[in-house]
């Protein structure tokens, strides 16, 4: 395309090609040591190789170069591995299903946290009370199918749609509310539904409610264990597969909202709403849209919780919760998906993997995002440009004017 | 083909419009002057629909169009470069075109065209498609302003204060770029503090004076105004 990268050397394209599998490689093998083992030298080893690919990443221009040209060509075989990857890493931890159960944590995080980056990253409007609507979903999909005996696939899409309402309903507000005002409409709404879910009868008050009944396909229960070549796999390997259909889809939905253009008419919203409205934007739309479609994730992510624990009480669902959702937006970086996913998946790992701190884990994740934030405020990975198709007539443009200068 | 009869604009109890009448003919460059708060921009606002008007009416190709929202009535044919340019700091100049384009046609392949006209018209901004706008200078981030709002092919382009603090030389530039606009059969009205840049490509103009109109008439009535050369030529 450009003409002079055209003149670049052979060899340098190459080894962008190398270079992408090999730091793909130490990524995924800094995860694994860190993820699998329960070991806190394993731990720290892991950490320390994948801060190591970040800093090497972010300070050396060439290699930086390098692996974004690395992965913009060969972005289908990523998308591959990374899904053969996700597939292959629980078979060889199938005799820990702590593990396991860690992973499927950092699915449902990842969920929740795509659906609060199309508020907080992709338009710009704060909500500090985002657990309110995965309390909401996780709740209305265990009553469904607990008091009215709903089948989980019925619970699951009514847990979408009536935290959508509700996004719907938080997010009339911010078509007269801004920035400091919206967010303690959040927080307010957020404590509002806490201490409903706390006192009313029929959420079951404090106790919350117990026995959610599994999710079945076809009459199959995800409860019962498989058998393989005489293996037998643990039950929280059948949701881990699960939750990850669930989140590939809710990732793909976000890709594809991301480079529509509702995704950037919301950017829009977030830079300058004045203008935006000039533009002819519907900014009024687009906002709720903005918090309907991040309560539907939010509902569904509460709904795969609710029935993946079988036990769920108002204290899942707090203050804290939001907080830590909002954390892994801002540390993985607003309006990235990929990295928002990185941030989620550190987040809710971490915790769990400081437990042998005992009283100090929290302590050390908060470490994680002060050390973060301090070295990198603009999360693991910034917003980037969209990138379009058509630009024949944007490089003729360019050739004609590099041919006259 | 934009009509402004008497209009009387209250942000609560400020009166801040009194029977204000204008009118904009097709192809026409009309101007609005006046110094700090005369009005200006509120009657961009109350054109866009985002001010209070509490009589009078306005209508654009025989249609009234107070009451509306500002989406509806850009919709209608009429797109505003706002003040201070409103361009999107944050993404590319690409992507702030393809704002431009807004849901109710959505026709990819004029789309495309449009870019490629914006493009053609200034090259500058092809060839930095991929960069951020906010990292753009001055005279780029106007073009990119104006161009914006060319991607609907606007009937009428209201500006509000393109010249607002900028150096004499992207004065200079912008009013170039009005210019140019006007004669490819834009109409547009020009709302400006800058008299002497305004008067000299406008047709005809009004002076905003406390939110009333105090004198209006063409380019050459207005100039050779005792009034006028006073208050904004200092002669």
């Amino acid at each position: 395309m450009n003409p002079i990268k055209m003149n670049d050397s052979t060899t340098n394209r190459t080894l962008n090609r190398i270079i992408t599998p090999i730091l793909l490689i130490v990524v995924v093998a800094s995860v694994y040591l860190v993820v699998v083992y329960e070991n806190v030298i394993t731990t720290i080893a892991g950490l320390l190789l994948g801060v190591g690919v970040f800093f090497g990443y972010s300070r050396y221009p060439k290699l930086k170069e390098s692996v974004n040209d690395g992965i913009k060509k060969d972005k289908v075989y990523l998308i591959i591995t990374g899904l053969i990857l996700a597939f292959i890493i629980p078979l060889t931890t199938r005799t820990q299903p702590y593990i396991i159960h860690i992973l499927i944590i950092a699915e449902i995080s990842i969920i929740l946290a795509l659906g609060l980056n199309f508020q907080v990253g992709s338009t710009g409007i704060p909500n500090l009370g985002y657990a309110a609507f995965y309390g909401v979903g996780a709740y209305a999909s265990a009553l469904l199918s607990t008091k009215f005996g709903m089948s989980f696939w019925v619970s699951l899409l009514a847990a979408g749609f009536i935290a959508a309402f509700f996004g719907w309903l938080v997010g009339l507000p911010t078509l007269r509310t801004r920035s400091y005002h919206m967010a303690l409409v959040s927080i307010a709404f957020g404590l509002v539904t806490y201490i409903m879910l706390n006192n009313l009868v029929f959420t079951g008050g404090p106790n919350g409610i117990k026995n959610i009944p599994a999710p079945e396909i076809f009459g199959w229960s995800l409860f019962s264990t498989i058998r393989l070549f005489g293996n037998s796999f643990p039950v929280q390997i059948n949701f881990y597969y699960f939750v990850l259909l669930f989140l590939v889809l809710m990732l793909a939905i976000a890709f594809f909202v991301y480079n529509s253009k509702i995704g950037l008419f919301w950017n829009a919203v977030r830079e300058d709403e004045i203008a935006a409205k000039c533009s002819g934007i519907n900014t009024a739309k687009l906002k709720l849209l903005s918090f309907a479609m991040g309560a539907f994730l939010a509902g569904i992510a509460g709904s795969l919780y609710a029935h993946y624990i079988g036990y769920i009480s108002p204290e899942n669902f707090n203050f804290n919760t939001s907080l830590q959702v909002l954390g892994m937006v801002i540390m993985g970086g607003l309006d990235n998906i990929v990295g928002v996913s990185i941030g989620a998946f550190i987040l809710s790992v971490a915790p769990e993997k400081f437990r042998s701190l005992a009283d100090f884990r929290m302590l050390a994740t908060g470490l994680i995002i002060l050390l973060m934030l301090m070295f990198r405020s603009s999360g693991i990975i910034r917003q980037q440009i969209r990138e379009y198709k058509k630009s024949h007539f944007r490089t003729e443009l360019a050739n004609k004017d590099e041919g006259n200068g | 083909m934009l009509e402004i009869q008497n209009i009387e604009v209250k942000y609560g109890k400020a009166t801040v419009l009194h029977d204000v009448s204008i009118s904009i003919q097709q192809g026409e460059i009309v101007t609005i002057l006046g110094s700090n708060g005369s009005g200006k921009t509120t009657i961009m606002r109350s054109i866009l629909g985002l001010a209070p008007i509490v009589t009078g009416q306005i209508t654009f190709l025989g249609e009234k169009i107070n009451h509306l929202k500002p989406h509806q009535i850009v919709t209608k044919g009429i797109v505003v470069v706002p003040e201070g340019r409103g361009i999107f700091p944050k993404l590319s100049v690409e992507e702030n075109l393809r704002t431009g384009y807004v849901f109710f046609e959505n026709d990819k392949e004029k789309m495309n065209q449009n870019i490629q006209d914006a493009y053609s018209r200034f090259p500058i901004l092809g060839q930095r498609h991929n960069q951020l706008a906010g990292t753009l200078s001055g005279g780029e981030q106007t073009m990119l302003a104006v161009s914006r709002a060319m991607m609907r092919k606007p009937k009428l382009l209201l500006m509000d204060e393109p010249s607002l603090g900028l150096s004499p030389k992207l004065v200079q530039q912008t009013f170039s770029i009005i210019k140019e606009l006007h004669e490819t059969g834009t109409s547009i009205l020009l709302i400006e503090q800058n008299a002497v840049k305004a008067l000299a490509i406008c047709n005809r103009g009004y002076i905003l004076q406390k939110g009333k109109v105090v004198l209006s008439g063409d380019k050459q009535e207005l100039i050779s105004d005792e009034g006028v050369r006073k208050a904004y030529f200092a002669m």
